[in-house]
Formats: structure tokens, C-alpha cells, sequence
């Protein structure tokens, strides 16, 4: 009976420990998914929703929000494979940035996070990039209403490897020519 | 040509993913506006992959975080609280990425 109840004894110290170390092994793993500059600093937004309407009327998705106590530090998840980040990338952080700032009023980073996933690997790596200033998204914001009103004629893609694989080959020579033209 | 985006007076919405596209390419952004959105398979099943990667990001910000944060939107999608809810998730993400290969191969 005793050594039963040694046995019982040393079971649940077992798991008590098992799960103090996943625990350790959990806040380890967590712990380098943080950037390095943001070490110590809090989450106080994750997968929140804004919409400003001054300068532009926008609405951003923001995947995290760091405080580090001087002001707040965004961060995008993208999942891909290549280990690059590209200006679409910075756009859209920088836009994030803009409803973030006039949502809530606070002070933002000038710089962003972008943390990028392999889905094969399960590698994160993740960069920092300097932020674009507001007049720079606002000129986006306001070319992209004059494109789709028809102002204004299309540039041709930021890089020319991306054609290969766009849905859209077919009319884009209709409107423009070749692809990857300009 | 001129359409409704220029007289009306309703405000222009836009997100910050569309204004992200403009720095891909713009044709793709007028084109994509004239003939509707595409989706290849093999996006979609990028896109079903990212949105399942959100769902667990979500998840360990709610661990790392002091405070408790929540969100609407991605209580419905994902229960947090539930992990037969995640299970379920990520099982209709591998069946759905399943029916897409399968699709795409033929």
C-alpha cells in the first residue's frame, strides 16, 4: 500500500515537473518569435481592426502591437516561402501604421516588423524595414482612386518575375502590350 | 472614362491590403477591378495557409500577452478557449487544401 502510494506520489511530482519544464520550453519558443528590439515590450493590439477616416478613409487589419513604453511597434506575419520581404509589404505595414496613429492617437515606431513564416520549414525569420511617411500613402491611396476611375494609366509590376504566375496575362496585353513592359 | 468613384460623394474605403497591391503591380490592381478578383488554386491554398498561420499567431499572442485580448472576428473564426475547435480548423484546412491539390492536378 505505501509503495503504491509512493509510486502516486512520484507520478504527479512527475507531471508537475514535465509540465513546469514544457512550460519553460513554451515561453522559450515563444520568446524568439519576438523581435530582438522588442525584447521586455507588451502585446496590446493582436488581429485588431481599424478604420480612420482622416487623412484617408481606410480600414487596416493589424496582426501584432508591441509597446516598449515610448511608443508602439507593429508587426505583419506573411506566409512564404521565399525569405524576402518586398514593397508591397512595406506599403501595407506603413498604411497599418497610418490607421493605428490616427485610431488611437498614440505615438508609433517609424520602424516595422515583418516576420516572414516558410510553411514547409516552419522557419521564422524576421526583419526590420523603415516605414514610408504618411504623404507617401496618402499619394498611393489617392493614385489608386484615380486608377480605378480611369485617370490614369497603370505602371507595369514592381519586379519581373512576378507575370509567371499572375491570373491576369491574357488582358493585360490587351491593355498595355507585353507584361512586365515597363 | 470617369465612372462613380470620381462624382460620388460616398467616401472611398480602401484597406490597407489594397493600397499594399498598388507597390505590386497596377495593372493587376485596374484589371483585377474590371474583371473581378482570380484565385489559382495553388493561391488559394497560400491563402487558406496564411489564414490558419493568423489563427495560431493569434493564439500565442493571447499567451504571450498580460492582459487578455480578444477579437470578434477571430473568436468566430477560431474558438481560443477550444481546442477541439482548433483541431476541427486545421482538419477542414488539410481537407480543403486536400480538394484544391487534387483539382489542380487534374
Amino acid at each position: 500500500m505505501l509503495s503504491y502510494s509512493a509510486i502516486r506520489l512520484a507520478r504527479v511530482i512527475g507531471s508537475a515537473f514535465q509540465l513546469l519544464i514544457g512550460r519553460m520550453f513554451i515561453g522559450m519558443r515563444n520568446a524568439r518569435h519576438v523581435p530582438p528590439e522588442l525584447a521586455g515590450s507588451k502585446i496590446v493590439y493582436a488581429e485588431k481592426s481599424f478604420s480612420i477616416t482622416r487623412p484617408i478613409h481606410l480600414v487596416a487589419r493589424i496582426d501584432r502591437v508591441y509597446n516598449d513604453g515610448h511608443a508602439l511597434a507593429l508587426l505583419e506575419l506573411k506566409t512564404r516561402q521565399s525569405n524576402r520581404v518586398y514593397e508591397s509589404d512595406i506599403i501595407e505595414l506603413s498604411a497599418q501604421r497610418l490607421a493605428v496613429q490616427y485610431g488611437t492617437g498614440l505615438r508609433i515606431h517609424d520602424l516595422g516588423y515583418v516576420e516572414l513564416l516558410n510553411p514547409e520549414s516552419r522557419r521564422r525569420t524576421i526583419h526590420q524595414v523603415a516605414l514610408h511617411p504618411e504623404h507617401r500613402i496618402t499619394e498611393i491611396a489617392h493614385r489608386r482612386r484615380s486608377l480605378l476611375a480611369g485617370d490614369i494609366a497603370p505602371r507595369g509590376p514592381a519586379t519581373v518575375g512576378c507575370c509567371g504566375h499572375c491570373e491576369y496575362q491574357v488582358e493585360c496585353r490587351w491593355l498595355g502590350g507585353d507584361p512586365c513592359a515597363d | 472614362m470617369r465612372n462613380a468613384h470620381q462624382h460620388s460623394r460616398r467616401p472611398f474605403w480602401q484597406t490597407a491590403s489594397q493600397l499594399a497591391e498598388m507597390g505590386y503591380c497596377e495593372r493587376k490592381v485596374l484589371l483585377s477591378h474590371i474583371y473581378g478578383k482570380r484565385v489559382t488554386p495553388t493561391r488559394d491554398i497560400r491563402q487558406e495557409l496564411g489564414t490558419v498561420e493568423h489563427a495560431r499567431s493569434f493564439i500565442k499572442a493571447q499567451r504571450q500577452a498580460p492582459q487578455p485580448i480578444s477579437d470578434s472576428r477571430t473568436i468566430a473564426l477560431l474558438p481560443a478557449d477550444s481546442w477541439f475547435g482548433f483541431v476541427r480548423r486545421l482538419l477542414f484546412s488539410a481537407a480543403q487544401r486536400l480538394r484544391l491539390f487534387t483539382q489542380w492536378r487534374r
